[in-house]
């Protein structure tokens, strides 16, 4: 039919070799200095704002996996962050009277939970079609909210549980609970990054821009579809289980809270929806503010004010959010500086995703 | 003869309208098939209710003789029934390679690891000339080449049999000689097509044998030229002149004397 | 047991009333823009500090007040429509607006904290105390009267939308926005009026809710949840599907809460909209959204 031999795609000025070999060291190092930093900055305060931007990292993440590649907005995530962190409250409880490294084992189980739990909430919400999606996760986020109220023989209602509390001192309590939200959080991105990277994360990005054709043409959109709402309530269910163990006692407005579903969607907005790294830079801004924001302006509606007008500034502003915009400037630029009046586009295994930027790139000026 | 799509009987209601009345065809497997008939006559619902995105009323749908009436578009896919759409529909956020890729991702998981492949993919975009732009967004192309990326992603399932809807619709003649090109070399190579056009030119450069339907069901079937003189099928396209085609020398209704309802009264 | 159960099913009909004009709003805004406006709980609740200002400050009995709540909230909605929901693009455009609403909530929220703190308060009026003995039980005459609000400002909206040339170009919109465009409906407008209207009846609805609930900013997420519940359970974009949806899943709601338990009412108000999406995916009198071609 054709001659294979030497078609060559063009090449996404992003992906050459120094510049690959470059990435890949900035990634190394980065996670070198990430790991080292709550042995550098030992201010308590400083490493509790750092615990909770991690689990904010794995929450968004996990998000932005299912609902940043396919286009359903789910807005019931906290579902999975609370069923996590009754879970491992429940069985914490059960077998360590003294809290302790070994009572973070718990914590893949509680994600194990978290998924088999959106498995019914994924098929339950997954039967309508986008309009109706986001509303019926929305629905099942406040009735399990009821239901954590309500059920006090396993949550113990309004008054919470506690939690073991584990021996480490003042100064390197939060260290461990650092280092926990880390391995969760590198499980998150490395997995949202496999997922994209794989002819299964393709199907998710066809879901999203058709869904019907991809059906049409024989994918399983059902299917894919709940195995990521899976991997979604997995990975946010191990962020609620380390978050209960933080905190050392959980109750049904924490656990179950509404604005945490909206602030991992304005973080995966903010960095870049549909990107592997946007909800990380995402998170890593917003978290530290929002935390920022609660210290300061206590008790009145002023952090709340900002917070929303923050929320509104993103999104009038920057709609593809950071790491697209990035990366399609930085694109433009190295394409001026090699050949001017050729623009390429982006290949498809980058893992700053810009190909599934929030708005469709119109590359001007190429020859058709 | 190997009949390879098949349909019978295919009635099908939409509210008021009938858009399939006793709609009966027969594609045979190798050969080019056209459908055509004046707007409105049923085509786009018939291939709809083949590929299973409608729901025939009654009637029967067979590929390769398994009946699949009713099935969904993926199982359809499945059974080796490729279609593109009058309306082309591609992924628009995703490259053309991707574009490529997600129809290679539809197959069974025995074939896929085969098709799957970067390189496949990269020749099928070269087959229809757009290998150059393999990175662009499939939503930044033109009307035409969007056809053709359709066309390209249908080809990734290697199917047996292709439905096109339209295929020279809206393109420029260059474009449209290049897909009869297209169409025939892959007939060559043994895959079997349905085309629904309008462009009379095209259908009689590319097909083998013809249908014609009016108002839901086939009026007529045979080879193009054949069919193009057949009064019942002038009639069908309201006083004989088939597009750009001009009326054959020597006939005119009045000589035909019909008295079909809806046809032209004499002159 | 009998009349207790009669009166939950009374009970839930006047709310249920007052909350299908709330949702009313709600779809008609959906249906029309095709955007979800989370902060339709948040209006009522705005609404409810509103009139509790009038009545306050300014002694202003709330029915009457309303004169002057109605168009306030239809001007916030209007304002609303124009500086957030206009400028979203057309791509993604309903899951955007659910977020930029959501801030807009979020904001509201805190401006009524710093404004009126989180302090409950409640709208006294001499009818809120008094009942009228009826059929062997009481039925307090807020109850009543929101209720008949309720349907009179339902009734008008009804009137506007079938008898009235701006009431035609919205159905028109809802219907097919292209189209509208194309023979002269000026959609900026018809969106802005639309929005407006969905705003002005959380005026009333937030006076009712006022007068029956001791309300703070945190009410809203309470009513959105609701709210959203109820149109999805109705059908998005259908008025009378809201309707429809608000008395029965508010009956049933208070029944349950006479039959089982007040603990679970409110859970099986949200376990009523599950039940019956297994059965219609596309609520009670929602149309299946056509299979693309």
């Amino acid at each position: 039919m054709v001659q294979p031999a030497t078609i060559a795609a063009p090449v996404d000025p992003l992906m050459t070799p120094t510049l690959r070999v470059t990435r890949r060291t900035l990634l190394v190092v980065s996670l070198l200095a990430t790991i080292a930093f709550p042995f550098i900055f030992t201010n308590p305060a400083v490493t509790s704002v750092a615990v909770f931007t991690l689990l904010f990292v794995g929450a968004a993440s996990a998000w932005n996996m299912f609902s940043g590649y396919t286009g359903y907005m789910a807005l019931g995530n906290a579902v999975f962050y609370g069923c996590g962190a009754y879970f491992f409250a429940n069985v914490s409880n059960h077998f360590g009277e003294r809290g302790g490294v070994n009572l973070f084992a718990f914590v893949p189980l509680a994600g194990l939970f978290a998924g088999l739990v959106a498995i019914p909430v994924g098929w339950l919400a997954l039967r309508t079609r986008r309009h109706t999606f986001v509303v019926i996760t929305i629905a099942i986020f406040f009735i399990f909210q009821l239901l954590a109220y309500n059920l006090t023989s396993l949550t113990n209602g309004s008054s919470g549980m506690q939690l073991p509390i584990p021996p480490w001192n003042a100064a390197t309590y939060n260290t461990y609970f650092y280092l926990a939200a880390l391995v969760v959080a590198v499980a998150a991105i490395a997995l949202s990054w496999a997922v994209k990277r794989s002819g299964f994360g393709l199907e998710l990005l066809a879901i999203r821009d058709d869904e019907d054709r991809a059906a049409g043409l024989g994918v399983r959109t059902n299917r894919v579809k709940l195995a990521t709402f899976v991997l979604t309530g997995f990975v946010t269910g191990m962020c609620g289980a380390i978050y209960a163990y933080y905190l050392g006692s959980i109750y049904p407005p924490f656990a179950f809270e509404a604005i945490f579903d909206v602030t991992i969607a304005l973080m995966a907005f903010l960095g870049g929806l549909g990107s592997v790294s946007g909800p990380v830079v995402g998170a890593l801004i917003i978290e530290p503010v929002q935390q920022y924001f609660t210290l300061r302006f206590t008790g009145g509606g002023l952090s709340l004010i900002l917070f929303g007008v923050l929320f509104l500034a993103v999104i009038r502003f920057l709609p593809d959010g950071i790491v697209p915009s990035l990366g399609g400037a930085l694109r433009r630029r190295l394409n001026k500086a090699r050949a001017p009046g050729v623009e390429l586009g982006p290949v498809p295994d980058g893992p700053e995703g810009s190909i599934s930027a929030a708005a469709p790139e119109i590359n001007g000026g190429l020859a058709r | 003869m190997n009949t390879l799509l098949e349909v019978s009987n295919l009635k099908k209601t939409f509210g008021g309208l009938q858009a399939l009345a006793d709609c009966s065809f027969s594609v045979e497997a190798g050969k080019v098939t056209g459908l055509i008939g004046p707007n409105g006559s049923g085509k786009t619902t018939a291939f709809n209710v083949i590929t299973g995105y409608e729901r025939p009323d009654s009637g029967l749908v067979r590929v390769a003789g398994i009946d699949v009436t009713g099935a969904s578009p993926g199982r359809v896919c499945g059974l080796g029934v490729g279609r593109t759409f009058q309306l082309t529909r591609v992924f628009a956020r995703l490259t053309l390679l991707e574009n490529i890729q997600v129809g290679s991702r539809g197959v069974p998981r025995g074939k896929r690891k085969a098709l799957y492949s970067d390189e496949r993919c990269l020749e099928l975009l070269d087959f229809v000339g757009l290998s150059r732009m393999a990175t662009e967004l499939a939503g930044s192309l033109s009307y035409g080449q969007r056809k053709l990326v359709e066309l390209a992603t249908v080809l990734a399932q290697e199917p047996r049999v292709i439905l096109l809807d339209e295929p020279a619709g809206g393109i420029n003649p260059t474009l449209i000689e290049q897909m009869a090109e297209r169409i025939r070399q892959l007939n060559k190579d043994g895959v079997t097509f349905l085309v629904v056009e309008h462009n009379m030119e095209f259908v009689m450069g590319i097909c083998d044998t013809v249908a014609v339907m009016e108002r839901g069901s086939v009026i007529a079937r045979g080879e193009p030229g054949q069919v193009r003189t057949d009064p019942r099928v002038l009639d069908a396209y309201l006083g004989g002149a088939l597009d750009d085609e001009p009326p054959a020398a020597g006939i005119s209704l009045a000589a035909t004397g019909t008295t079909d309802a809806g046809a032209e009264e004499e002159l | 047991m009998g009349t207790q159960i009669s009166k939950a099913v009374v009970d839930g009909i006047l709310t249920g009333g007052v909350y299908a004009l709330m949702a009313a709003g709600l779809t008609l805004i959906f249906g029309v823009m095709q955007i979800i406006n989370i902060a339709q709980g948040i209006l009522v609740v705005l609404g409810a500090y509103m009139s509790y200002t009038l009545l306050t400050y300014l002694h202003i009995d709330p029915f009457i007040g309303l004169i002057f709540t109605m168009p306030l909230m239809f001007g916030v909605g209007v304002l609303i429509e124009w500086g957030f929901i206009r400028r979203l693009k057309q791509q993604n455009r309903t899951a955007l607006s659910i977020l930029v609403t959501f801030a807009i909530a979020i904001v509201i929220e805190g401006v009524l904290t710093q404004f009126f703190s989180a302090d409950l308060k409640t709208l006294d009026a001499w009818y809120v105390e008094k009942s009228l003995h009826v059929f062997g039980f009481y039925l307090p005459y807020i109850y009543l009267l929101g209720f008949a609000l309720a349907v009179g400002l339902l009734g008008a909206l009804y009137v506007f939308l079938y008898r009235t040339r701006a009431g035609q170009s919205i159905r028109a919109s809802v219907q097919n926005r292209t189209g509208a465009e194309l023979i002269g409906i000026n959609i900026n407008r018809v969106s802005a009026m639309t929005f407006g209207i969905g705003a002005a009846v959380t005026a009333a609805g937030g006076m009712v809710f006022g007068a029956t609930n001791s309300f703070n900013p945190n009410s809203g997420y309470d009513l959105i949840s609701r709210l959203l519940v109820i149109i999805v359970l109705g059908g998005l974009g259908s008025i009378g599907g809201a309707l429809v949806a608000a008395v029965v899943a508010l009956v049933i709601e208070d029944v349950t809460a006479v039959v089982w338990s007040p603990v679970w009412a409110s859970t099986m108000f949200f376990a009523v909209l599950i039940v019956v999406l297994l059965i219609r995916p596309n609520g009670l009198f929602g149309r299946p959204e056509a299979r693309a071609q």
